[in-house]
């Protein structure tokens, strides 16, 4: 299993601050993923995440979201993994991962940080 | 005299004769690629680069000597371009394309050299480069086990990255001593438990995982600062990454991967090659050797637990390396069964012919030529046995084209035991 660790900046200064913040993740280049993290009420989000309402952008200004998401390669193409973030349908480029073998794992930890 | 060639088109259906619980993903990819076709040589394995960088590595290492280029001897490569760069695309959007996303997403570049020897000069051999396209028009349908193999695979990562998320978490705490730790991981352990209480299957695996990774790391070691418990948090996760290992995601992944070839109903795939010959071995001096564009329309079926599979071929060959050059069109069909380990096949292919015997320059200057038309055919009969995953015992028998050929001989006869380093390789001797 090949661990990857990084950050996403997320601003949210262009939106107002009543607006809802939604999130997506999910593993791109027809891998199969499963993502987890906790939200800021301490719940915790298995699966596939669509639109998870995370809170409006004033209580998330200057927060940070730790996600878990593990990208299994089953592409007979590639063994490239990728895992994409979607935050109010604004799509984020992709972080990408070589899976060590043909239909290795990769786990993922982003750090999501909004300003 | 007993020559190994391809079988391209039959082996590009070669795959679907197993049974696909016996095989891996790298059996069911098809040990032929338009551009071993139409230079008819087999090759012990064809390089699929998954990345520009690994393309690179691959043309740099076989097609560079020093400062020059060189022209490797029997090397198949092939590549999928729509590939290279990352692609926002589920599982499920690959299984199951439409007409159009299937032609992005199989289209397929390939190349392959070869040599063979001069119809006017046996002791001479003659360089061959072949190139190829093709795609999947029609991917066929998948089977119902696909959301079987779908759901075994995504249930066991449901089990490893909540667990990932608990240690990963830890690590942005602060912990005071041991107790702090265990305390912290039982009661992050417990809520996720509570939240699938529902789910006994996932208690029970989820659990298991607790005492496999937690239980056995903290086992008689007490930490006394958060240094300490950072490293016993590091350590967890490094057992969690064998877990890797013991819920056999690789096994699981390639049952998912193999549905993309492993499919139902009909499905059709298009393909078009060409070749250049080197008559004197000099790059300077090449000349088109043959080229062609065929489909393979098709489709397989399950019946009484045997798999039975139909391939369909319609191709058009211009063939300039023979003394007459000819221009063929094939229609044929292939039939095959696969019960377990055992597969039987028989294909025919009905070929027509129209040779071009001579050339001749009128005084007008226009060019008129003399043309023939022939008929031909192709009979094979094949029995292949899974001796094991990686084993396979096969044989055919046939008679194959003898109308203006390359080939010396028309007998295809040839008994083949392949160890599994590349895939199963039936190769037919004419």
């Amino acid at each position: 299993m090949r661990d990857y660790t990084d950050s996403l900046p997320v601003d949210l200064s262009a939106l107002p601050a009543d607006q809802p913040v939604l999130l997506t993740i999910r593993g791109g280049d027809g891998d199969v993923s499963y993502s987890v993290f906790k939200d800021f009420s301490g719940r915790y989000t298995y699966g596939n995440i669509v639109n998870y309402p995370l809170g409006h952008v004033a209580a998330l200004r200057g927060k940070s979201l730790l996600t878990v998401t593990m990208v299994t390669d089953t592409n007979p193409f590639t063994n490239r993994t990728s895992l994409w973030f979607l935050v109010n349908n604004q799509r984020f480029a992709p972080f990408t991962a070589d899976a060590e073998d043909d239909n290795g794992t990769v786990s993922y930890s982003i750090t999501l940080s909004f300003a | 005299m007993i020559r190994l060639r391809s079988l391209g088109w039959l082996l590009a259906g070669l795959p679907l004769l197993t049974q696909a619980q016996d095989l891996r993903v790298d059996d069911l990819h098809a040990v032929s690629s338009p551009a071993t076709t139409i230079l008819g040589v087999q090759p012990a394995e064809i390089a699929r680069p998954k990345s520009y960088k690994a393309l690179e590595t691959a043309l740099l290492t076989n097609f560079s000597s020093g400062n020059t280029w060189q022209l490797p001897v029997n090397y198949a490569l092939e590549v999928t371009p729509y590939w290279f760069r990352p692609r926002d695309i589920s599982v499920q959007q690959l299984m199951t394309p439409t007409t159009g996303a299937s032609l992005k997403q199989s289209f397929s570049i390939s190349l392959a050299t070869g040599r063979r020897t001069s119809l006017l000069d046996s002791t001479r051999t003659i360089q061959q480069m072949g190139f190829g396209l093709r795609a999947t028009l029609f991917p066929g349908q998948l089977t119902d086990a696909f959301n079987t193999d779908l759901a075994a695979l995504t249930n066991r990562l449901a089990i490893i990255a909540p667990a990932r998320f608990i240690l990963e978490a830890g690590r942005n705490r602060t912990f005071a001593d041991g107790n702090a730790l265990r305390a912290y991981l039982d009661k992050e352990f417990g809520v996720v438990i509570n939240d699938f209480i529902s789910n006994k299957a996932f208690i029970r695996d989820f659990s298991q995982l607790q005492i496999d990774v937690v239980e056995s790391v903290l086992l008689g070691r007490f930490a006394t600062n958060n240094a300490q418990c950072q490293l016993l948090l590091g350590q967890m996760i490094l057992k969690l990454s064998d877990y890797e290992k013991t819920f056999k995601l690789a096994q699981l992944a390639k049952n998912v991967e193999r549905h993309y070839y492993f499919r139902k109903g009909f499905r059709m795939d298009v393909a078009a090659a060409s070749s250049v010959e080197f008559p004197t071995n000099n790059f300077d001096y090449s000349t088109l050797g043959k080229y062609g564009v065929w489909a393979t329309p098709g489709g397989s079926w399950i019946w009484n637990n045997v798999n039975l599979e139909v391939i369909g071929l319609v191709r058009y060959m211009s063939n300039q390396i023979v003394t007459d050059p000819t221009r063929n069109w094939d229609i044929g069909s292939r039939v095959a069964a696969n019960w377990r380990r055992l597969s039987l096949s028989a294909e025919y292919i009905h070929r027509f012919q129209t040779t071009t015997l001579q050339r001749v320059t009128l005084p007008s200057g226009q060019v008129d030529r003399l043309l023939r038309s022939d008929q031909d055919y192709r009979l094979a009969l094949g029995v292949e046995y899974h001796l094991s995953d990686r084993f396979v015992l096969a044989y055919a028998l046939g008679r194959n084209f003898s109308l203006n050929t390359e080939f010396k001989g028309n007998l295809i006869s040839i008994l083949s035991f392949n160890a599994g380093l590349s895939g199963p390789t039936v190769k037919i001797a004419d």
